[in-house]
């Protein structure tokens, strides 16, 4: 038998104590390798929500602004942007395709954009991921309606219900708003999801929206009512819309076209990237990501103090088994051996341990993740930066298991061989 | 004819204690020779084992065993010359309580090249051992927790002898032990060192065991006394 299987057996014979502290470590990783998935997924999450798009256009103000208001809705459009802009975009000889956007009404909480048909065709997300129906298809009719997978989740609708539009965006999702109650949209499809904010929005065409506004007069409901039949014929060409999705023919054209829509005189609007912009907001949240890794740092110590408690538990325990050993031959090193084995079972055994840990937890959360928070999480084993941390952490218990290691060569010193 | 140890104006004195506990100025015990060390309790008996041992160095003066001076080794040299050359048995807990009594007994072949060299067929060697020292069969291959206290002392015994040590150092073995057991202890011991011509070192405070050794040697009470307990 050598000192290896030696320690091995010796580690089983005191299999109790180390797997409770295993567990502790275990405990650690999941949440470290947790939160830093999380951290990096949340990231790609947001940095995919639009993916192939070049530039995005509207009236000018701040790029956050205008990124934050027409790709993930938040906040309010400062200035609209006018329809015939749109249309010379559309135009424009490096154009390859050009999206309308235009926000401003909602359902239950809900955005509602209004856009058109080739929304569908070019929107991409994540890697480039096109848009999927989960069922039904794009509105096709002037009164259909696109929802998107968490609307259809939480409000419980199916292909073909029928639903109304509220006049405005609440602050609050209770809060009352006037409907456009004569004019109600069919459910025509659900997007599956997309783990970006288009799962929270729904979407009517452009002329839609113009419709269902025909009969109103700044903000409100005028008294001369159109049926829902004679505003579809009378409906006329929209003036102005939020916001404009540009996919170039030539990449290279990016930097040419944006200085050239800057620059355009007809009205002030401006263009954004939306991968730079995107990545230089993701930049002012560090800080959240920051406090996050601090905490489960902050959790993982509190592990490796349950490590060295551990340890220092089993010095006593083990006198005579040191005393034995060091009669038998071994070295004063070897007990620093001992210590330091142990914490390497335990330190392995926890890896282990909380990789099947973590990966469990994020199994159960999964669907919760998604419809809450839009997340995707996925975590099989970790990656290399995340292995560099296990390694850190292994460094800093052997570091710590030094301390009884050393109580114990000492005491030896100290007391010769029999305790 | 080579001593088995010799020890030379031996000086050993606890650190942050003013006497010495150990003054010794002459102790030589003969190869294959038997020596009975009586000591009251706090006289340093088992401070002279580790002496002995190479576990603990003194002041000054030299302690010479097998003709081979610890005092001039480093530890990790005095470390691998206890492996090579000494069995060890204690008062008590002399077993690995996870291991088995055959495991227990191959422990010294673990850090010494020179004793599994010396002891080709271990598992068969301990076995035979083992039932030399009356160990019943069906013990043999148990957690070693599982054997009473005189049984696990005849396993000790196995374990100092396997792979010929020259020299065997017994801190107080039979104090644990009832009259009877004790007998069958010291017989067992006896029959073993005589078998393989090994030395005997025997530390007690039982008097009545001194008779039958070739050698007797009683530690002067320290100076300054009842100052550092050696056990």
């Amino acid at each position: 038998m050598n000192f290896l299987t030696l320690s091995l057996k010796s580690a089983w014979h005191r299999k109790t104590p180390l797997l409770l502290a295993a567990l502790s470590v275990a405990i650690s990783f999941a949440l470290l390798f947790g939160v830093d998935t999380v951290r990096k997924q949340a990231k790609d999450n947001f940095l995919n929500t639009v993916s192939q798009t070049d530039l995005i256009v509207g009236a000018r103000t701040g790029p956050v602004n205008l990124l934050l208001y027409s790709v993930f809705h938040l906040g309010q459009p400062t200035n609209n942007m006018g329809y015939d802009t749109y249309r010379f975009l559309q135009k424009h000889p490096q154009t390859q395709w050009a999206i309308p956007l235009s926000l401003g009404d909602s359902h239950r909480g809900f955005r509602v954009i209004g856009t058109q048909g080739h929304f569908f065709d070019h929107y991409r997300h994540a890697q480039g991921q096109p848009l999927v129906f989960e069922r039904g298809e794009r509105f096709n009719d002037l009164y259909e309606v696109v929802i998107g997978a968490q609307v259809a989740a939480e409000l419980n609708y199916q292909p073909g219900d029928r639903l109304l539009l509220s006049h405005g965006v609440a602050a609050r999702a209770e809060a009352s708003l006037p409907e456009h109650d004569d004019k109600p949209f069919r459910v025509s499809g659900i997007l599956a999801p997309t783990g970006t904010p288009l799962d929270r929005t729904l979407q009517v065409s452009l002329r839609a929206l113009e419709a269902i506004h025909l009969d109103w007069q700044s903000g409100r409901p005028s008294p001369l009512k159109l049926s829902p039949e004679l505003a579809r014929k009378l409906v006329p060409e929209p003036t102005e819309i939020t916001a404009v999705m540009v996919g170039l023919t030539d990449k290279i054209q990016t930097f040419r076209l944006q200085r050239q829509i800057n620059a355009y005189q007809p009205e002030p609007i401006m263009a954004i990237l939306p991968g730079a912009t995107l990545a230089r907001f993701w930049q002012s949240l560090r800080h959240f990501e920051q406090a996050f890794m601090l905490l489960s740092w902050g959790v993982f110590v509190a592990a490796l103090t349950g490590i060295l408690i551990s340890l220092l538990n089993n010095l006593h325990q083990r006198r005579h088994e040191i005393a034995l050993l060091r009669a038998i031959g071994m070295h004063r090193r070897g007990i620093l051996g001992l210590f330091w084995l142990d914490t390497l079972l335990i330190m392995l055994g926890g890896f282990i341990l909380g990789i099947g840990l973590l990966q469990a937890g994020l199994w159960l959360l999964q669907p919760w993740l998604l419809s809450h928070y839009g997340l995707s999480i996925g975590f099989f084993l970790p990656d290399v930066g995340q292995l560099k941390m296990a390694l850190m952490a292994l460094g800093a218990a052997l570091l710590i298991s030094t301390l009884p290691g050393w109580l114990a060569a000492r005491n030896n010193l100290k007391k010769g061989l029999q305790p | 004819m080579s001593q088995a140890f010799e020890l030379e104006n031996l000086r050993f004195g606890w650190p942050g204690t003013k006497h010495d506990l150990l003054q010794i100025e002459h102790l030589a015990l003969q190869t294959g020779k038997h020596l009975f060390i009586q000591g009251a309790s706090g006289s340093g008996k088992s401070t002279l084992l580790n002496l002995l041992c190479g576990v603990l160095l003194p002041q000054s003066g030299q302690i010479r065993v097998l003709d081979q001076d610890l005092t001039q080794y480093a530890s990790a040299r005095r470390d691998r010359f206890r492996a090579d050359h000494l069995g060890i048995i204690f008062q008590q807990f002399n077993l690995l309580p996870y291991l088995t009594p055959v495991q227990n007994c191959l422990l010294p072949l673990t850090f010494s090249a020179k004793r599994r060299k010396q002891c080709p067929s271990p598992e068969k060697t301990a076995i035979a051992y083992l039932q030399q020292l009356n160990l019943p069969n069906h013990l043999l291959q148990v957690p070693s927790k599982n054997l009473s206290i005189g049984q696990q002392q005849r396993v000790a015994i196995a374990r100092a002898l396997i792979g010929q040590p020259d020299l065997i150092i017994a801190d107080e073995p039979t104090s644990a032990l009832d009259a009877a057991h004790r007998d069958r202890f010291m017989q067992c011991l006896f029959e073993a060192a005589e078998e393989h011509h090994t030395s005997i070192v025997f530390v007690s405070h039982d008097l009545s065991l001194a008779s039958e050794f070739d050698h007797q040697y009683v530690l002067p009470e320290p100076p300054g006394r009842k100052t550092e307990g050696s056990e």
